[in-house]
């Protein structure tokens, strides 16, 4: 499979009284086309920032410090805003962390998918339109006559089907899913995420799931990255990852949820707090929390995300060996 | 439409309300209108005179309460307000008639100018938050928002019409032409011009601040960001997403302020001697003119009920939240 979007080196974060807060650091991340992302990690580990660097949405303060974002072949770092104005939404679209409230509470819905259709078709056939959003809202089960209601009057679930229709409506190559739906109940949760995952395989969209429940991407997900602290300490295959985390802040997240399926487990959860992304030191920021940590070695070297073995990534000094073993 | 029938509901219960205070407060007050009369004539008028006064001016002490209220009542369908005390023998109705139009024309077009430009400066300076002229602008609203509007008045007066010359110092138009209708336009727009710029001017600031203040906050909400996600142009995010929700709490003060047209720019008239209902509200409270006066509060009672009914209509059309119910 041919790679859709591949992230090199890429820091980003935000700029307070003239210092940078680095809240995504040395990405590095390949996404082929067709395929399942997803992007596990605790709040605040820059897992958004990296989906806005990404899709050129990061604001002031924010910013794009270095590295390079490729996507279907094109360096998007070095688009105009209005060049990036063209490609979001008609190659990748992104479904927003609180999709509860994205849309517009004065405009129907209709109009919401009107103006977005408007603004990268470039015609104004509303009949096509027309015929496209419904097409849109069969695939993600509303009913055709909520298309002129106004939000409010529609349930937290049918808005984040709404805004899910809208983010497939002109078929992307690339949906970038932000905690789509931690604000719906488990059940409306799993409903949303099967059919996306069933669009996915019928439309051949890549799609980037970013979320703290690993073990709900562990389940749908073809290969996962964990960050922590802005960075990302792991990445492995989704089975491969959930059979055997390398990483020990991996093995940390995987215990603090309970497994869907399986035995009943003891949760044992990761003691401390993820840190201050404005005062990391030299060392594995993972390291004052890290049940497996090398004393004198991990709180000075921080380590780099190396191959440890075919395909599997670490970030961690105990895989040190194998790693440029392998690769070296 | 049940929105619509619950407003129309308030809108008569709350004007049957300030019409009876209406009614009641000149009874609680001390003296009588026709004694006062009676005195400004200094015994030149006879008992037989009084009493006919008394009557036009609807104060019969013989009747009862409950009948003088029905009368009043009568009165205010019929249109008949009695006699003036000041502009005697006048009908205060049509004292009324003649200044009312110069007082909706003078403040009602300051008042849309204000806001119209206001909102516009308000949706400007937030959009471009952080630039240099942008952010200048707050501190002059605020500078201007402070100025006492009846101070930058007596200013222009001094200096545009009578150091400089450039406007008439008073009235509302030129009263040694023989023009009638729209020949008398241009005058009423030359004596128009000073007495609006100071309106226009003192209340431009509070308009900017509150949509510049609406506007920040809106541009901060997710739908704004979903809709910068969408691809949308900038322009159509800033006026159909931003502004489109900011305004909505300015044009509840838009049409509260529309309402209180009516009683006028009281102190910019004086100043002018502009022959709105604001300088013959002046004129009636200093010569004890009750008639006026309570005609004259009325007024401004029912055009602040009627105002505040068109803002719920407006707003049900802007927001189809509160259409239904919900907020």
């Amino acid at each position: 499979m041919s790679v859709l979007l591949r992230v090199e080196n890429l820091n980003a974060g935000y700029v307070q009284k003239d210092q940078r807060i680095i809240a995504a650091r040395d990405i590095n991340l390949e996404v082929a086309q067709g395929e399942f992302l997803g992007l596990a990690g605790e709040s605040g580990c820059g897992k958004t920032t990296l989906a806005y660097a990404i899709t050129g949405l990061l604001e002031r303060p924010g910013e794009v410090f270095s590295g390079r974002v490729e996507f279907n072949g094109e360096d998007l770092l070095s688009k105009s805003p209005q060049e990036m104005r063209q490609i979001r939404w008609k190659e990748m679209s992104i479904v927003m962390q609180a999709s509860m409230n994205v849309l517009n509470p004065v405009m129907r819905v209709r109009h919401q998918f009107y103006d977005m259709m408007r603004a990268h078709l470039g015609h104004n056939d509303t009949q096509h339109y027309d015929s496209r959003v419904l097409e849109m809202f069969r695939m993600v089960g509303i009913a055709p006559e909520y298309l002129d209601a106004y939000p409010h009057q529609l349930s937290g679930g049918m808005k984040q089907r709404v805004v899910i229709a809208m983010a497939l409506a002109l078929r992307p190559k690339l949906v970038i899913l932000d905690e789509p739906t931690t604000a719906l109940d488990v059940v409306i949760q799993r409903s949303i995420l099967q059919q996306i995952d069933k669009l996915r395989r019928e439309l051949g969209f890549s799609i980037i799931m970013i979320t703290h429940d690993l073990s709900l991407l562990v389940e749908i997900a073809d290969s996962i990255a964990v960050m922590y602290a802005g960075s990302i300490v792991e990445r492995a295959a989704a089975e491969e990852l959930y059979n055997e985390p390398l990483h020990p802040y991996t093995y940390g997240l995987m215990n603090s949820f309970p497994p869907l399926v399986g035995r009943r487990k003891r949760m044992h959860g990761i003691p401390g707090h993820p840190p201050d992304l404005s005062g990391l030191g030299p060392g594995c920021s993972f390291a004052p929390r890290c049940p497996r940590v090398i004393k004198g070695l991990c709180e000075i070297a921080a380590p780099p995300l190396e191959e440890v073995t075919p395909n599997r990534y670490a970030a961690c000094q105990l895989y040190r060996d194998a790693g440029s073993r392998t690769t070296g | 439409m049940r929105y619509f029938v619950r407003r129309i509901g308030f809108l008569l219960f709350t004007a049957w309300a300030a019409l009876t205070i209406n009614f009641i407060l000149p009874h609680m007050m001390p003296g009588n209108p026709a004694q006062v009369m009676l005195a400004k004539f200094q015994g030149r008028l006879s008992p037989q005179a009084l009493s006919a006064l008394t009557e036009a001016f609807g104060l019969n002490m013989d009747k009862s309460l409950f009948m003088q209220y029905i009368d009043y009542w009568k009165r205010i369908f019929t249109g008949d307000f009695g006699i003036s005390l000041t502009y005697y023998p006048s009908r205060v109705i049509d004292v009324l008639a003649e200044s009312v139009p110069w007082t909706i024309g003078l403040v009602g077009c300051a008042t849309i100018i204000a806001f119209t430009l206001g909102t516009l400066l308000g949706i400007f300076s937030a959009w471009r938050r952080n630039s240099a002229l942008a952010d200048a602008l707050v501190p002059v609203a605020l500078f201007f928002n402070s100025i006492p509007y009846f101070w930058l008045s007596l200013l222009f007066l001094y200096l545009f019409a009578y150091y400089l010359g450039w406007f008439p110092l008073a009235g509302g138009y030129n009263i040694y032409t023989m023009a009638t209708g729209f020949a008398l336009l241009p005058s009423i727009i030359h004596h128009g011009v000073l007495p609006l710029s100071t309106i226009v001017i003192t209340a431009l600031g509070g308009w900017m601040l509150t949509m510049r203040n609406n506007m920040i906050s809106v541009r901060a909400d997710d739908y704004v960001a979903f809709a910068h996600a969408k691809g949308l142009p900038d322009r159509e995010i800033k006026y159909r997403y931003a502004a489109r929700n900011a305004i909505l709490p300015s044009i509840t003060g838009f049409s509260m302020s529309l309402g209180f047209v009516i009683g006028g720019s009281l102190l910019t008239e004086v100043v002018f001697s502009y022959p709105g209902l604001g300088y013959i509200l002046y004129q009636a409270v200093t010569s004890l003119d009750y008639p006026l006066m309570q005609a004259i509060f009325l007024f401004i009672s029912l055009g602040v009920l009627i105002a505040n009914f068109f803002t719920d209509m407006i707003y049900a059309l802007l927001d189809p939240r509160v259409r239904d119910g919900g907020v």
